[in-house]
């Protein structure tokens, strides 16, 4: 059984479900996948795969969520977990939360509502090498 | 906009420049006058105690006259009777007393010494009268005969032209040094009144010069206003505008997503399908046409702490049966939307190829859903498309239109869509209204302005209610928020253009002041009544207005 998780928040259930899916199809039953649909929620995921000895490897959030956007949701986990890999996924691309995160999570990529497949595959493909 | 701040900024010195110059010349020209004036005056007064002095020496010197010839009928009437008596005596005494008051007093005044031949005239005189009276006194009656009398009366004479002569001179020395003076005095008026046309002249080109400024900068005003009011617009559309890319982008991010994982699925499915009599038992088979079949007909539940605790008590119910992997065959079947009552998979999960059946029917059933996430997702973008369609929408005719209040609402509530959807609770309380005469865009321009402050006053947490209804031949919406309210202080402000109460850069505003000018402009009106947890903001607007 895989010990290692892949978590993606977004507000938009569609989006969550087509993300896990996507991943799944490129790396299998390599890892463990979980969405949130809100940072509070995410937390609680995060809580529960600790709980479980399950190491989250990467989280992929949406920027525009009610409560707490992405870059701030983010930059909390990088204050916490600085191993973990930190991604988000925007529809829209508000330049001052990418560059923040950038600077306060280490972002490591941002990627653009209509990703595609690929983009998405080869950033956690290389962030996971 | 910014250039035209930039441009004011230099023309403005340049102006006080220009006033300071003015200011100048006009104090110049104003010490000027004064000093002229001051000096006309102090002339025109020096003139005048001239024209006094000589009046004054004309009435001493008439005196005089009065005197010489009365003193001088007195001694003769001394000479005549040949003696003097006392009443003689006194009344002459007396007389020259008098006379030589008056005679000294003019020597007061002749500065000049224009007198001196009266005076020399006056002695010789004096000295040849006294002479007779002091022989007529001594009583040498017969040498006073002797006194030339045509010699005396000659000196008289001689001291009566002069007199007379000095009289018409003075006279003619007033008269000259009024006239002097009077003209000196015209010629002051004329100078004042050139003095005041040029300063008024002057005074009313400043004045001039400042209402064209002025004109020019209400124009500059007027033009930098509405140029104010069209980047509000703007401003608001560009934030809708930020809005509706996510809006669409998440949409558009489902479709593609989604049209590219029932392709793939699709095609793992037709490449095991041929597999599928050889791999499964019919008791398996049977087991895996349930389980598609129960996939079709379910729906996924959403992700939640809820449903990862019934994916953990799936797993942990798979475990019971011995099975591998029980964390991802749990995981597939949750996203199939079968998690209850999966007794009836246990023959297909215990087979030999249970975890390759189970992605098989995945597989197969995925494209299902994947094809109602797209259906859902267009549906969204057209609304969203729609909406921008009403907002955007410019009415070329300018004229009103017949129209309905809730529509424009509903409108601006798809764009917020992605605002609202979350932590604020929505209430709709409509109540059927009359459709009435207006302009669509810009009453959805108000209806923004109003659920956007709204939103933000709640922090995007809290109850939105709106609120229509009809009454006294008209409608009235109202906007009631769960915000923490407006002190009394502000309420009174917000409707003055530029008052926001936002971090500079993030509100113009100008929003409530486009808002009650596009009301007025309905001919309705706009009341606001604030308490903390409940602000409401309500426009009335007639259903036929002119």
């Amino acid at each position: 059984m895989s010990n290692a998780a892949i978590l993606c928040v977004d507000d938009e259930d569609a989006i969550l479900r087509c993300l896990k899916e996507q991943l799944k199809r490129c790396f299998g039953n390599r890892y463990v996948y979980e969405v949130a649909q809100s940072a509070e929620e995410a937390w609680i995921a995060i809580d529960e795969l600790i709980d479980e000895q399950i190491k989250i490897l990467i989280i992929v959030s949406d920027w525009l969520m009610p409560g707490v956007r992405g870059d701030e949701f983010l930059t909390q986990v990088h204050q916490r977990f600085p191993k973990i890999v930190t991604v988000m996924l925007t529809g829209q691309a508000d330049e001052a939360a990418i560059e923040r995160a950038k600077q306060q999570a280490n972002l490591y990529a941002c990627l653009h509502k209509p990703w595609t497949e690929e983009e998405l595959q080869q950033v956690i493909h290389t962030a996971l090498n | 906009m910014t250039s035209n701040i930039k441009q004011a900024k230099n023309v403005l010195p340049t102006r006080i420049f220009t006033s300071t110059k003015l200011r100048l010349t006009t104090w110049s020209v104003l010490l000027a006058a004064l000093s002229a004036a001051i000096a006309s005056a102090t002339t025109i007064y020096h003139l005048n105690q001239l024209a006094e002095r000589s009046n004054n020496t004309r009435l001493l010197l008439t005196q005089v006259k009065e005197q010489v010839s009365r003193l001088n009928a007195l001694e003769w009437e001394g000479i005549s009777k040949r003696e003097i008596d006392q009443d003689l005596t006194e009344e002459l005494a007396e007389n020259r007393q008098s006379t030589n008051t008056v005679l000294s007093q003019l020597q007061l005044i002749d500065q000049q010494k224009n007198l001196n031949n009266l005076f020399a005239f006056y002695l010789r005189y004096r000295t040849e009268i006294d002479g007779a009276l002091e022989l007529i006194a001594q009583g040498k009656i017969e040498e006073a005969m002797k006194v030339d009398a045509d010699g005396i009366d000659e000196i008289y004479d001689e001291l009566y032209a002069e007199v007379t002569d000095l009289e018409k001179i003075y006279v003619e020395q007033k008269e000259r040094t009024r006239r002097i003076a009077d003209f000196g005095t015209t010629a002051s008026l004329l100078l004042s009144a050139a003095i005041i046309g040029i300063l008024f002249r002057q005074f009313s080109n400043k004045l001039w010069v400042k209402n064209q400024a002025l004109e020019t900068a209400l124009q500059d005003l007027q033009q930098t206003q509405s140029q104010l009011i069209q980047q509000e617009k703007m401003a608001a559309l560009g934030q809708l505008i930020a809005g509706i890319a996510h809006e669409i982008n998440n949409p558009l991010g489902t479709i593609k997503a989604s049209a590219d994982n029932t392709h793939k699925a699709l095609q793992e499915a037709l490449a095991d399908l041929p597999h599928l009599h050889q791999r499964l038992t019919p008791a398996e088979q049977e087991s895996f046409f349930k389980l598609v079949f129960s996939a079709l007909h379910s729906q996924p539940l959403i992700a939640s702490s809820e449903s990862r605790a019934i994916k953990r008590k799936l797993a942990a119910q798979l475990e019971e049966h011995d099975l591998e992997n029980t964390r991802d065959t749990a995981d597939l079947l949750m996203d199939m939307g079968v998690y209850e009552n999966i007794e009836f998979l246990l023959p297909l999960l215990k087979g030999e190829h249970g975890e390759w059946a189970v992605q098989f029917a995945y597989n197969l059933t995925c494209s299902f859903i994947n094809n109602q996430m797209i259906l859902r997702a267009v549906d969204r973008s057209s609304k969203i498309v729609f909406a921008l369609k009403s907002y955007a929408r410019f009415d070329q005719t300018g004229q009103k239109q017949r129209l309905q209040v809730a529509d424009g609402l509903e409108t601006v509530i798809e764009i917020y869509h992605n605002q609202l959807k979350r932590d604020i609770e929505l209430i709709r309380d409509y109540e059927p209204l009359p459709e009435i005469w207006g302009y669509p865009d810009e009453l959805i321009q108000v209806w923004t302005n109003l659920i956007h402050n709204a939103i933000q006053a709640m922090q995007l947490k809290g109850t939105l209610t709106l609120i229509t209804r009809h009454q006294e031949n008209g409608v009235e919406v109202s906007v009631i928020d769960t915000g923490s309210g407006i002190p009394l202080e502000v309420q009174q402000k917000i409707f003055d253009a530029f008052f926001t109460t936002k971090a500079a850069g993030e509100g113009s505003g100008l929003g409530l002041y486009i808002s009650q000018k596009i009301i007025d402009k309905h001919q309705g009106h706009m009341t606001v009544t604030s308490q903390p947890g409940r602000t409401q903001f309500s426009v009335w607007l007639p259903v036929e207005s002119i």
